[in-house]
Formats: C-alpha cells, structure tokens, sequence
C-alpha cells in the first residue's frame, strides 16, 4: 500500500511581495495533516509532520489569480526528502513533489518562487519544516 | 465652457509594480471639451481653461490590486524650455491616500500655450516598491 | 474608485468530516493585512473594511466584498479550468485504446486471460463520480474522481489523503452583519477560473462603523462508494467570521482641507 500523500498548500501575497520586496509577511502555509501532528498551521513556518515512506506534493495560490506566481524549486536536504518535478499528464502545469526517504528530526527547508510580470526571484525569509519523530 | 474636466489614469497595477515602473503601464484620458493630445497615453496633456475645476481619478486595471494617488505636484513653469526635469525630491509618503479629492481651479495666472507638466505619484500596496512615479503628463491652456 | 475586497477559505476537507466541524478545520485569509485586518490565515480572521464618506455624511467609495472557498488538498490552481473534464475524457480514451487493443496483447492466450486483462483495464480507468443534491438524487457528472496527481483515484489502494476533493461551496451569508444591513450578500455568475461559476459577493455600508459577526454557510462533500458508484454526498456546516467597519472624511488632496486654486508653481 501506497504511503500517505500530504498536500501543503502555499498562499502568496504577490502584491505585497513586489510591493515590499520581500516574502516575509507575504506567504502562508498550510497543510492537511494537522491531526497527524502538523504544527503552525497557516504561518510561514508550518511543520509537517511525515513518516518515512510519505509523499509531499507542494501548490502555490496567489492572492492575486491574475499575477504570475511559480514555485522553481524547493532547497530541502535530500537526504531526507527526494524532490522531483511532476508534470500532470494532459497538460504543460508542473508541480513539485517530495518522497521522505528517511524521518528527519527537524528538517528546515526553503521555498524559491519567481513573481511577478518579470518573474522576479524571492525566496522564502523563514524557513518551513519537516518533522518526524 | 465645462464646469469641470475630469482626468481618469488607468494604471496596469501588477505590469508597474514588476517592472518599478509607470511608463509602459499608464493610460491617461480626460473628457475635456477641446481636443486634448495623447489621450490613453502617459503623456496626455489636457486642454483647460481659467475657472474651471480639474479632478484626478485612478483606476486599476486589476480592481484586485488597487493603486491610490499619492500626490500631484506641478513642476515650475519656464516658457522658453519645455524640457525642465526635477531633481528628486525627498519622498513625501501619504498616510491616507484614499482620503484625498484631487480637485482644484484652474488659476487665472495659467500661462497660455504653455505645457504645466506635473509628478504624478502613485502608490501600490505598502513598502520600499511601492512608491512611482510620472512626469509626462501636463496641462496646457488654449 | 471601489475597492474590492477578496476573503479566501481554505478547508481541510478530511479533518472537517471527521470532527463535523470546521474549528481548526478552515482558514480565513483576505488581501487588506496592510490596511487593518488581524488573524491572518486562521480561523479568527477579522476583515478591515475602510470606508470614507463625504462633509455630509454620505459614503464616498463603493466597498464590495468576494468569497472564495477551495480545498487544501486538490490539484494545482493552475491547472486550466477544463482539466477535469478534459483528463476523464482522454482516460475514457486511453480505456477504449485498451480494449481495443485487448487482442493483440502478446500473452493473451485464454478466454480467461482476456477476461483478467478486461477487468484490470475497468478497474485502472477509476469510477465516474456522481453528485447528490438537496433532495438525495444522484447525478452523474461524467467526471473521473482523481487524486493529486491527476490520475485516477483507487480507494483502498491509494490512502484517503491522496484524493483530490470535489470543492466546497458557500450556499448563503446571513448573520449579524446582514440583519444589521452593513453588507448586502448576494450570489452571483462569473466566467472567472477560480471562482468556479458560482460565487458571493456583497456590497457594504460603511456608515455602520463598528465590529459585526456573520455566518458563512459551507456545503463541503464527501466520497461514498455503494454498488460501484462513487458519488459525493454533501455535508453543511458553518463558520463564523466578522467585519471590522470604519469610515473617515474625505479632504482635498492638495490643501488637505477645502478644494482651492491648482498649485502651479
């Protein structure tokens, strides 16, 4: 049997990002495992909490529908977490996936996102986290 | 002769605030009863007369991301050269932009023939991007 | 000029089920952080609604107000708005290929075999999801149910989290805030992706400064499988929220009092 799949979704401000220059402030996460242990709910430093064997799928919802927002990359230890880019079958929208190899502690990691009619790079201030144990 | 001319400034919010600037993103009309130029550009100057009230109106392209007026500032005036660019000023921040009427007589001392170039400010969101500005656009006297 | 003002709510559709509640379950956001609203991304937002009106009295800007309701789990918002749609069609495609070509198989050698090879191919191309409105009626929507990932869902085989939710919707606004008459909801169609045809939407007196409650009522729903039809049973719940209205007068932009001649310099 497949393990669980936690989706994490990730809310930008993209107006208050390129207004400020800055994410912080600007971005909020939330994921569907809270009664599993998640912590932080609906903050920029949410803790997921996975067991070994989980699969972790990321998506961005920009506040603002008509402004661009992409997520280009997750800076997560691979070690723990195996990223890879997942591309939905009949369609040209990818996503980001993880598979947690191994149960981290605390794990930190970084979101890097492009916004914006110039798809101006911003990474994540704070870090968001993933947690065993 | 219109009692009032009423200048409306679309601004494409989110093309603005991306690329920090104003230019390729402002579209400015007025309904004044003369033939104003570049009407839909940045570089509308509106053709008035002494007496009557001039108001400013923004809109958003994108309602979702609002822009409010920060201030209108009229640059001197020198008749022989139409080319005077103002030094930057300190940035004067509005607290309450959308408390602001921008409506206001147009003096009998206008100068006519002359473009009355003005800055134009505008704010987008709140931070150290959300300040821009414009000098293209004018009013000028028949 | 009015000002728009977007409140989003995001349900972890599961976790609502299973407690029947949306505490802890549902979080409020709305794009007005920097003009007043407190609680962001919780279940406690208070919404800043910023009004101004004119020396009489009079409410100067138009104040409108949208809902939005979608899921934590669900596929990505950026996918295009037929993509359900569009990805059952080409499984029913992909399904008809594989019937078809059923024959050709090389290890097809038995009755048997065929028959195997035949109900693997059924059981792969997922269930067609049907919806049950207000008076228990099924209607089949011709969609497959799908997970995250755009494939189509298993239960039993895949876990409960990897579903993709049929979205929530919000079925009405009433409460403090509408008995009182600051907002005026009303349902309206829209082409917009995200807001899915149907959305709320209200207009506000801002002359009623003050703090007010309302109540959202949220249909979410919930996967059932009996006689291999899958269909979605809705389940209502609500949320409260509330409105934090001011209203300040409006000036003259360049005296900062009373209308006067242009600045010219």
């Amino acid at each position: 049997m497949k393990n669980r799949t936690i989706s994490i979704i990730v809310i930008v401000d993209v107006v208050g990002a390129l207004a400020s220059g800055s994410l912080k402030d600007n971005i909020y996460f939330i994921d569907n495992n809270r009664k599993r242990g998640s912590e932080k709910e609906g903050t920029g430093e949410l803790k997921t909490k996975v067991e070994m064997g989980d699969h972790l799928i990321w998506n961005i919802l920009p506040l603002e529908p008509e402004a661009f927002s992409q997520l280009v990359d997750i800076v997560i230890d691979p070690e723990y977490v195996e990223k890879r880019i997942l591309t939905f079958k009949d369609s040209d929208i990818t996503g980001w996936v993880g598979e947690v190899r191994k149960s981290p502690d605390i794990l930190p990691y970084q979101l890097v996102l492009k916004l914006g009619n110039e798809h101006q790079e911003f990474i994540t201030p704070d870090s968001a986290f993933i947690i065993g144990g | 002769m219109q009692n009032q001319i009423n200048i409306i400034v679309f601004v494409d919010t989110i093309g603005a605030l991306s690329s920090q600037s104003l230019d390729k993103f402002t579209y400015a009309v007025d309904n004044s009863e003369f033939n104003s130029t570049g009407q839909g550009t940045a570089s509308l100057s509106t053709i008035c007369q002494p007496g009557q009230v001039i108001q400013w109106i923004i809109c958003a392209i994108d309602l979702q991301t609002p822009a409010a007026i920060n201030n209108i500032r009229f640059l001197p005036v020198n008749p022989e050269s139409e080319l005077f660019e103002e030094p930057d000023e300190q940035q004067y921040v509005n607290e309450n932009p959308d408390l602001d009427v921008w409506k206001g007589i147009v003096p009998a001392t206008m100068i006519p023939g002359v473009p009355y170039r003005y800055v134009f400010e505008v704010v987008i969101g709140e931070g150290k991007n959300s300040l821009l500005s414009i000098q293209t656009l004018s009013l000028i006297r028949n | 000029m009015s000002q728009e003002i977007s409140i989003l709510l995001l349900v972890d559709i599961d976790a609502a089920i299973d407690d029947n509640s949306l505490e802890s379950n549902v979080y409020m956001i709305d794009n007005l952080r920097t003009e007043g609203s407190i609680n962001e991304c919780s279940g406690n937002l208070v919404t800043a609604v910023n009004g101004t009106h004119w020396q009489d009295g009079t409410q100067a800007g138009e104040i409108i107000i949208n809902w939005l309701i979608s899921t934590i789990s669900c596929l990505p918002p950026a996918l295009p708005r037929n993509y359900h749609s569009h990805r059952s069609k080409m499984i029913e495609n992909n399904t008809l290929h594989n019937i078809h070509h059923l024959h050709s198989k090389q290890d097809i050698e038995t009755v048997e075999d065929i028959k195997s090879r035949y109900q693997s191919i059924m059981e792969e191309k997922g269930h067609s999801a049907h919806v049950i409105d207000a008076r228990g009626e099924a209607t089949n929507t011709g969609l497959v149910v799908m997970d995250v990932y755009g494939d189509p869902y298993h239960p039993g085989e895949s876990k409960q989290s990897d579903l993709s939710h049929q979205q929530p919707v919000i079925t009405n606004i009433t409460g403090e805030a509408v008995d009182l008459g600051v907002i005026f909801p009303v349902q309206l169609g829209t082409p917009v992706v995200l807001k899915d045809g149907w959305y709320w939407c209200a207009t506000a007196d801002s002359g009623k400064t003050g703090t007010y409650k309302y109540t959202i009522h949220i249909t979410l729903f919930k996967l059932k499988y009996a006689n291999g039809i899958a269909s979605w049973e809705p389940v209502k719940m609500t949320w409260d929220s509330q409105l934090k209205v001011t209203s300040e007068p409006k000036r003259n932009g360049f005296t900062k009092g009373a209308m006067s001649f242009l600045p010219f310099k």
